[in-house]
């Protein structure tokens, strides 16, 4: 391989130090990776005491890797074949490797071969970053981590096999080859199940339906190459361990060498697809989501103008333009929020049809559960601060108070939440018929002053420590302990106004005669005056938020 | 040096480069202009083999950039339109990169004679992430040359550079001439293009439409004043404000 993609793959662990250090400078940094450390280092603690705490029998964790191994990494190929970005065809390269390497005198098997071992760096850091949480499912460490490592590999291949066939054979040719491939997987798993279904008696539990699926003659055809990878991670001991690695690794290496032995011209496609990926990722940094990957705007709809409000009515006008223009990714965001109730809903229904004491306390259940939810994906419909970090500049430049853009910035949001929170409380209570209909709209006077709590902590945080996504931050441990701090403070702020809310309710529920109405009212008014206080920290926030100092990572 | 010979770059049913004719000889320096969408970028991407002609032949000293692409691209450097560095590799890390993709042996006394030039000697440990766009600019012609290359395509290379970097790489472009390399430069800034080219070469929709010295373009829009500056022949050819002598 060329000297220079030598150096630049041993380089790779260095650099990604150097860039942890860089994060280091400042009492913030330290601050941000100190705890993003000690978060990422207490989920992984407790996850190890788990595993020590249990003592399963090996046999019995191996068998059950045995046979649901192949069927997992058989639905995750598939499923990864099916993605956008494995439909789209072509191989990732950064924009600095395209700017500098296609250019240099390397020839296309090295660039090949500099990708697939990027790529399996960072496979091996996600691979060990996924057994902290499978670990318990593998009768040994070692097996479970040489197990997943070649597994990703393998997988990765795939994937890159499949876009270098792509490149070879055309887009229009490849599409249908893989939707092909994918319904003969799809037809020979569907008549593994009808043929289940017929032997097994209708009692049968899902676990010995599924053993049962593993094991057709169909299923494990098509599963037939993933096995050794799952008899690596169920191995008992170190010779079994080793014989099956060794088998998956002569299967990883026929992959490469299908690979580098097909030598299509990639580079086109290779550029194509980096510019997409950039598009996108320029989208979710300016959405804030993976749900702005979502397909164009639509320029056909607006909103009329907003009073002025002090300047924050043209603020918000933009951002509710924006919210109609992503209204794709905002229909999909309430779709993926309705899943939850509409099962719970649903298999109550079918379990227990007459039961309706049982349907009204899967919809009591049901019910906190998404609204919950819908406070945890906010960042789907991060139609704010969140998308502007490049905007900060302009805002500043604007003769409208800093009051007045961060209530512009967090209205339109806040409203949105509410709404989406109010329809899918509405649904729920309509179907349990605990409410009745004349009342529903009342629902909302709660749920706006909670949801613009929610979403002015959304904003101060992502002020204070922003957090950008990138193609590699997948497997980016520190990226990853980033987002579960920003999620941790913002529950422990929600959490500490929920608490106070709540006390000033039971202290006027008690002062007011232990009437339930002026205990709301007393809730809800703590709960503005904290939107109001929480709106003046954006404001300060945003003005002390430095375009140039301040690089989201 | 650089020879393009019926280059057609087409993509599905839209043709981006059509039957494209150009040379550039060493000791060159061409400028490559045209409206946005008329191919330049296109046609820098192919001459460095990083998009192949959908027909058409083009060569970099001799070897088809389809056929022998590293011997062809081992001649060449190209500096992209705001160029994308290593975020997380430094300055002299850059040319370091280059010296080893390009095989080089004793270059540091060079390279380290380019940042003096260029004016980035005291940025050397800086990460790319911390330059400002000028500087990554900079870096980028750096690494280019370190290489000494015997071709070298720019696209837009003025951008971000403030007074002092542009006479920096006009002189480095001379220079870099002088010793016998071709040099394409593609830009939208015709008053730099006009200093510093010897030869111009205008595309309209993937199409050539005019190629020659200043006084030879000149010549063939007898309507323009004798005076004519490129940017008005330029007009004239992308635009058909005048007609073309026969």
């Amino acid at each position: 391989m060329n000297p220079g993609l030598v150096w630049l793959l041993r380089g790779a662990p260095k650099r990604y130090l150097r860039g942890l250090r860089r994060k280091l400078r400042g009492v913030k940094g330290v601050l941000v990776v100190g705890a993003s450390l000690v978060l990422v280092g207490f989920l992984v603690f407790a996850q190890v005491v788990q595993m020590l705490r249990e003592h399963p029998d090996p046999q019995e964790l191996a068998a059950r890797a045995r046979i649901f191994g192949p069927l997992w990494m058989l639905v995750i190929t598939a499923l990864s074949l099916v993605s956008p970005a494995s439909r789209r065809g072509g191989l990732y390269f950064r924009p600095a490797e395209i700017g500098t390497l296609f250019p240099a005198p390397v020839s296309r098997r090295e660039l090949l071969l500099y990708h697939v071992a990027g790529r399996a760096m960072i496979q091996t850091a996600s691979a060990l970053w996924l057994a902290v949480f499978v670990g318990r499912h593998a009768p040994t460490w070692y097996g479970c981590i040489l197990g997943l490592v070649l597994a990703l590999f393998f997988l990765q291949l795939v994937l890159q096999g499949s876009a270098l066939l792509t490149a070879a054979i055309g887009r229009r040719l490849a599409r249908p080859a893989r939707v092909l491939a994918l319904l003969l997987v799809a037809a020979a798993v569907v008549a593994g199940g009808i043929d289940v279904g017929r032997r097994l008696p209708p009692d049968a539990g899902v676990l010995a339906q599924a053993e049962a699926l593993s094991q057709h003659v169909a299923v494990r055809i098509v599963s037939a190459p993933f096995v050794p990878f799952a008899r690596t991670f169920a191995g008992t001991g170190p010779l079994d361990v080793l014989a099956w690695a060794a088998v998956s690794a002569l299967l990883v290496g026929g992959a490469l060498a299908l690979l580098v032995r097909l030598d299509a011209a990639y580079e086109e496609s290779a550029l194509d697809m980096s510019a997409d990926v950039r598009r996108k990722l320029e989208r979710i940094r300016a959405g804030g989501s993976a749900l702005a990957m979502m397909g164009p705007r639509r320029t056909g709809f607006s909103v009329p103008a907003l009073p002025h409000w002090g300047g924050a009515g043209p603020i918000a006008w933009r951002q509710c333009v924006e919210i109609v223009r992503h209204a794709r990714a905002v229909l999909t965001s309430l779709a993926l929020l309705l899943v939850w109730p509409a099962i719970v809903l649903g298999v109550m229904h079918v379990t227990a049809p007459e039961d309706g004491e049982g349907v009204a306390a899967a919809g009591y259940v049901a019910l906190p559960l998404v609204l919950v939810l819908s406070i945890l994906s906010t960042q789907n419909i991060g139609f704010d601060f969140r998308r502007d970090y490049d905007r900060i500049a302009f805002l500043r430049s604007l003769p409208v108070t800093p009051f007045a853009i961060a209530a512009g910035q967090v209205a339109p949001v806040a409203v949105l939440l509410a709404a989406m929170q109010w329809l899918i409380a509405s649904l729920v209570l309509l179907v349990v018929g605990t409410l009745p209909a004349p009342y529903l709209p009342l629902l909302f006077v709660p749920l706006l002053p909670v949801a613009w709590a929610v979403t002015a902590v959304d904003n101060l945080l992502c002020l204070l420590l922003p957090a950008r996504f990138e193609p590699d931050d997948a497997a980016n441990v520190g990226f990853m302990g980033k987002l579960m701090l920003l999620m941790f403070l913002k529950f422990a702020v929600l959490g500490v106004l929920a608490v106070v809310a709540a006390l000033a309710g039971v202290v006027v529920y008690f002062v007011a005669g232990r009437h339930l109405a002026p205990a709301v009212l007393a809730a809800l008014l703590v709960v503005t005056c904290a939107d109001v206080l929480l709106t003046w920290l954006v404001a300060l926030a945003f003005v002390a938020y430095d375009p140039a100092r301040e690089t989201p990572d | 040096m650089i020879v393009v010979e019926r280059f057609t770059k087409r993509y599905d049913e839209r043709v981006a480069v059509d039957a494209l004719e150009m040379r550039v000889a060493a000791g060159e320096i061409v400028g490559l202009a045209g409206p946005n969408g008329a191919g330049k970028t296109t046609t820098l991407r192919a001459i460095t083999g990083i998009l192949r002609p959908s027909s058409g032949r083009i060569t970099v000293d001799g070897h088809d950039v389809v056929t022998e692409p590293v011997a062809a691209k081992r001649c060449l450097a190209f500096v992209p339109d705001d160029p994308p560095l290593f975020p997380s590799l430094t300055v002299w890390e850059h040319l370091v990169l280059a010296s080893k993709l390009y095989g080089l042996r004793d270059w540091e006394a060079r390279g380290a004679a380019l940042l003096e030039q260029f004016d980035l000697a005291d940025r050397r440990d800086t990460l790319a992430d911390e330059l400002s766009r000028g500087m990554r600019q900079k870096t980028a012609i750096c690494a280019a040359l370190v290489h000494e290359p015997r071709a070298l395509l720019l696209d837009e290379p003025q951008m971000g550079l403030d007074p002092r970097g542009q006479q920096d790489l006009a002189d480095a472009v001379h220079a870099i001439a002088a010793a016998g390399a071709a040099v394409l430069v593609s830009t939208h800034q015709l008053d730099d293009l006009e200093d510093l080219c010897t030869r111009f070469v205008i595309l309209r929709g993937g199409r050539l439409v005019a190629d020659g010295t200043r006084d030879e373009l000149r010549a063939r829009y007898p309507e323009l004043p004798a005076d004519a500056s490129l940017k008005e022949i330029f007009f004239a050819a992308t635009e058909g404000g005048a007609r073309p002598a026969a």
